[in-house]
């Protein structure tokens, strides 16, 4: 079992996540670095914040291929991101919007959807309620069209990090169960990886043998 | 009253953690964060069918007493737990176990 937390935005205390049981680490700080900590794997990524889908675009246009990309915005920005292959997942934080059509379209064209337990532990009170039944919808959804997830911390200092086993326990106030949550945790994670940096992947199921 | 007998008694768990934090936490702030989350979650009668109890704390490590039925939703409050008396604090859960006497070995073998 391999645990990788593919939502982190922190730029010190890479030490923690390795302490905490993880093997790996999508970090999307603004210096990302490829570090290895002892065993721990740090995969560099890059947010792109955009609040139109023309903004979207321009920042998209910029990016080089070498980083995982994690896309920010509104709705009709998460609606955009999810029809372009640039893509590599929806981010996840308060007040985000998903809707029915973009997580159907997220399951067609394979982009991953970040659901992160920071929303559980920084928020109180009925801005909790609010974010958690929001949550369960879209995980409801996600099932529903076997949408690509990945269960994440969504970390912004090493202070919000959790053990994998707590992420999981925590994931079940979304109404996600245990075996749902492992896989949020260990194989779409390496799915991800292996789409970005494995040279012999093709597509999902493809994978080049040998090449001359 | 007298005493339940054993068949009437709830079932126990202790649940031991420790947490990762700058300073050294008062467990009188740690048991009215603990009581804080709890009830913002579970409400009043899950509060009062949990026989939830901060039984140990030393500053890092800690012991916290449940009923068995309850070890999941104390897991949970335990592990929202992200800022104490203005500290931030990050919570890892040890393990759970059935006696006082082998949670606090449990502690002994992490560190504690």
């Amino acid at each position: 079992m391999n645990p990788i937390d593919c939502q982190v935005e922190i730029d010190y205390g890479f030490q923690i996540p390795f302490e905490l049981g993880f093997k790996g680490i999508i970090c999307f700080s603004s210096q990302p670095t490829t570090e290895e900590v002892q065993t721990l794997k740090v995969y560099p990524g890059t947010v792109i914040e955009a609040t139109t889908p023309r903004e979207l675009k321009e920042k998209l246009n910029r990016v080089d291929g070498e980083k995982i990309v994690g896309v920010k915005g509104p709705l009709e920005v998460n609606r955009a991101a999810v029809e372009d292959r640039r893509v590599d997942l929806i981010l996840d934080h308060n007040n985000r919007d998903l809707d029915y059509v973009t997580l159907k379209m997220a399951s067609k064209k394979r982009i991953f959807i970040s659901i992160s337990i920071r929303k559980l532990i920084v928020n109180t009170g009925l801005k909790r309620v609010r974010e958690i039944e929001k949550t369960r919808e879209t995980v409801k959804v996600i099932r529903k069209f076997n949408t690509p997830f990945l269960l994440t911390s969504g970390a912004i200092n090493p202070m919000e990090l959790r053990p994998f086993r707590q992420v999981v326990d925590l994931s079940s106030l979304y109404g996600i169960d245990e075996k749902m949550a492992m896989e949020g945790l260990t194989i779409n994670p390496a799915n991800l990886i292996r789409k970005k940096f494995d040279p012999s992947y093709v597509i999902d199921g493809v994978i080049l043998e040998d090449w001359r | 009253m007298k005493n339940a007998p054993p068949s009437f008694r709830y079932r126990k768990r202790y649940i031991v953690f420790k947490f990762i934090s700058p300073e050294w936490v008062d467990k009188k702030d740690v048991a009215r964060a603990l009581w804080r989350n709890f009830l913002t979650l579970y409400g009043d009668t899950g509060a009062a069918e949990s026989q939830m109890w901060l039984e140990y704390f030393d500053g890092t490590y800690g012991i916290v007493k449940c009923a068995h039925t309850f070890t999941e939703k104390v897991k949970i409050t335990l592990s929202t737990l992200h800022k104490i008396s203005g500290m931030d604090v990050l919570p890892v859960i040890l393990g759970v176990t059935g006696t006082l006497k082998k949670a606090k070995k449990y502690m002994e073998t992490n560190g504690g």
